[in-house]
């Protein structure tokens, strides 16, 4: 499976900048920036999306406020996984402190835009034969991650996890076509739904 | 802050690198249609007046006095009682299945049920009744073998269907959706108002069945059939003649025969010889579904678009029919509609169903110049009767009536949709 590869690949470029970050522990003890009460963060991340229909690419700002060990913003992304959309969600995060560094779980969730590319539209005969648009559907995705701080206000980060994306499409109502005899024409009550459940690998930074 | 447990994280990790979730899970949902058959002599004994049913799809008009008869397409027939335009009253249901069209010549309804011809007396509405049956007239609805008994010709009188959701191999390389759409019919019938006496019936404009004096007109996907029911209750057979293909409507002014189809409108003369109309002119325009009236001046052509015709045009075309008689008509105007399909005619007044956009009422006193004086978006409208003040519209839904004996005032009167 592909995705492992990028999970040892994304670990081995972790534990080096951990590395370096505990040779900077005397300088600056990571993790040690001055708290505010709360203070804007921003989570910026692109990752790999692995799935019955392979691996694509997602990328993804999730910007809020950081409260003691929570965090708590608005996501948004491009998810290329199958069908290109954008999903927009609310993002929920807890932060554990492991010696200079931090463990974290997150949970996400919220609306998949469609933005499907021509092509993928005329793969799925998208505007043809009576065929809808992909409808909007529903994004979340949840997961663990390892937090490395580079100084007092940049840290990398790598975070596995799953993520689910649904969309549907169906044949248009006004279409007629389903005549079984001769008479009426009914409307093809013909629907496709997606579920699209990916393992994701994230890395990013957070400032 | 706690201390971080490292067999916690590794834990959860393997949790979600060793599950099964990372699946794409893809459901079709499709209709699963079932045939309900009958023998044919099972069928024919059904072919009378029972109770009442609600509208399910509305289809081709024919009014008779204060009766109106609605195709429920492919299954049967509505009796309604219209004495009251305020408050009509769904009567009664005829079981015909494969109907499309009908026609009225006396008390006897001509009906089309697959290939056959039936012959129903209406003289009563609340007890009609079979009174003949012309075996396998109509070859392309469904013929079957002359040989066969009435008992083993099985005829498809309705289609159970549920809605079935199967999971759909996400691995496949192409999801093709492509709907099944086999020979989807398009329906139509038509008007002759500019010959509508008190007790003589007149369809709606989008007919495939029309009388004139002792002769029945059919046409079929390619064919004009003549009948000849000088004895109402016992027509026979008497000819047929190849049009082209495409053919959908027939609508009779005179002793001509507009015949639309998907290229053109044809005109026959059936003044020297009824059983054998002659062809005496041609109008073409691009493919499209038309239904045509005429007031003997001029011609009303709604070309719309859809799934049957392939056509992409959606208007109306006036054309010059007053030379006729020399074998002469041309393209006046042109008026751009949105789904124009049933269209009836009174004195200068122009009705227009317009499909999801309503009924549309023209003055056509200028057909260069028509002013839209009043536009109805109630329904779905699909084709319409408009003589002695009162349109007969028929929608997606049921039947509507207006009333425009005061053009400047011109209102809805009712609605009937159910088995009130």
């Amino acid at each position: 499976m592909r995705s492992y590869k990028y999970i040892l690949t994304s670990c081995a470029i972790l534990f080096v900048l951990s590395t370096r970050a505990q040779e900077n522990k005397s300088a600056q003890p990571a993790g040690s920036k001055p708290k505010r009460a709360i203070q804007f963060q921003s989570i910026n991340q692109i990752g790999l999306l692995e799935g019955t229909d392979g691996g694509a690419f997602q990328i993804q700002t999730i910007n809020g406020i950081e409260f003691r060990s929570w965090f708590l913003g608005i996501g948004v992304g491009i998810d290329n996984y199958r069908l290109r959309s954008v999903p927009l969600f609310v993002d929920l995060r807890k932060e554990f402190k492991v010696g200079t560094n931090y463990f974290f779980i997150y949970g996400g969730i919220g609306r998949n835009f469609m933005w499907p590319t021509n092509k993928q539209k005329q793969d799925y005969h998208v505007n043809a034969y009576g065929v809808s648009d992909f409808k909007d559907g529903l994004y979340y995705d949840f997961g663990i991650g390892y937090k490395v701080p580079l100084n007092n206000r940049i840290a990398v980060f790598i975070s596995p996890g799953f993520s689910h994306k649904s969309t549907e499409t169906t044949t248009a109502s006004n279409q007629p076509v389903i005549c079984p005899f001769a008479g009426p024409c009914y409307p093809n009550p013909d629907t496709y739904k997606y579920a699209l459940n990916r393992l994701s690998i994230n890395v990013g930074v957070v400032f | 802050m706690k201390k971080f447990n490292p067999c916690l994280a590794a834990g959860l990790l393997l949790t979600f690198l060793l599950s099964g979730c990372f699946k794409d899970h893809i459901t079709h949902t499709y209709r699963l249609s079932t045939p309900v058959y009958k023998s044919l002599n099972s069928v024919r004994t059904d072919m009378k007046s029972s109770a009442p049913v609600a509208f399910t799809t509305t289809g081709k008009i024919s009014v008779l006095g204060n009766y109106i008869f609605l195709s429920e397409v492919g299954r049967g027939i509505h009796v309604i009682d219209n004495t009251n335009q305020s408050s009509p009253k769904n009567l009664a249901y005829i079981s015909v299945p494969g109907n499309e069209d009908i026609a009225i010549k006396d008390n006897m309804l001509y009906a089309d049920s697959y290939s056959d011809l039936v012959v129903l007396d209406i003289s009563d509405p609340k007890n009609i009744k079979p009174k003949k049956f012309v075996d396998n007239v109509f070859p392309d609805h469904g013929g079957y073998s002359a040989t066969m008994s009435k008992d083993s010709v099985m005829i498809l009188v309705d289609w159970v269907t549920k809605d079935t959701t199967v999971d759909y191999d996400p691995t496949s390389p192409q999801i093709y959706m492509i709907p099944n759409c086999a020979s989807c019919q398009y329906m139509s019938s038509y008007v002759d108002m500019a010959s509508a006496a008190p007790n003589k019936a007149v369809n709606g404009s989008m007919a495939r069945f029309a009388v004139v004096n002792d002769y029945l007109y059919t046409v079929s996907y390619q064919n004009l059939n003549v009948f000849n029911v000088s004895v109402s209750d016992d027509p026979t057979f008497k000819n047929s003649s190849t049009l082209g293909w495409g053919v959908e409507t027939i609508y009779p002014f005179g002793n001509w025969l507009f015949i639309g189809s998907n290229n053109g409108v044809f005109m026959y003369d059936i003044s020297a010889n009824p059983e054998t109309p002659k062809s005496v002119g041609q109008f073409a325009h691009a493919r499209s579904c038309d239904p045509v009236i005429t007031d003997g001046t001029h011609a009303f052509v709604t070309l719309s678009d859809g799934t049957k015709c392939q056509g992409f045009e959606n208007q109306m075309d006036i054309v010059d029919v007053s030379k006729l008689a020399y074998g002469n008509s041309a393209l006046m105007k042109t008026y751009p509609l949105t789904h124009p399909l049933g269209l009836s005619k009174d004195g200068n007044t122009l009705f227009v169903c317009d499909g999801a956009d309503g009924l549309k009422v023209f003055d056509a006193s200028d057909v260069m110049n028509l002013k839209m004086i009043q536009h109805f978006i109630d329904t779905k409208t699909f084709d319409i009767v408009a003589m002695n003040g009162i349109a007969i519209v028929v929608g997606s839904d049921g039947i509507y009536e207006y009333d425009y004996t005061d053009l400047s005032n011109i209102h809805f009167l009712s609605k009937l949709s159910e088995s009130n």
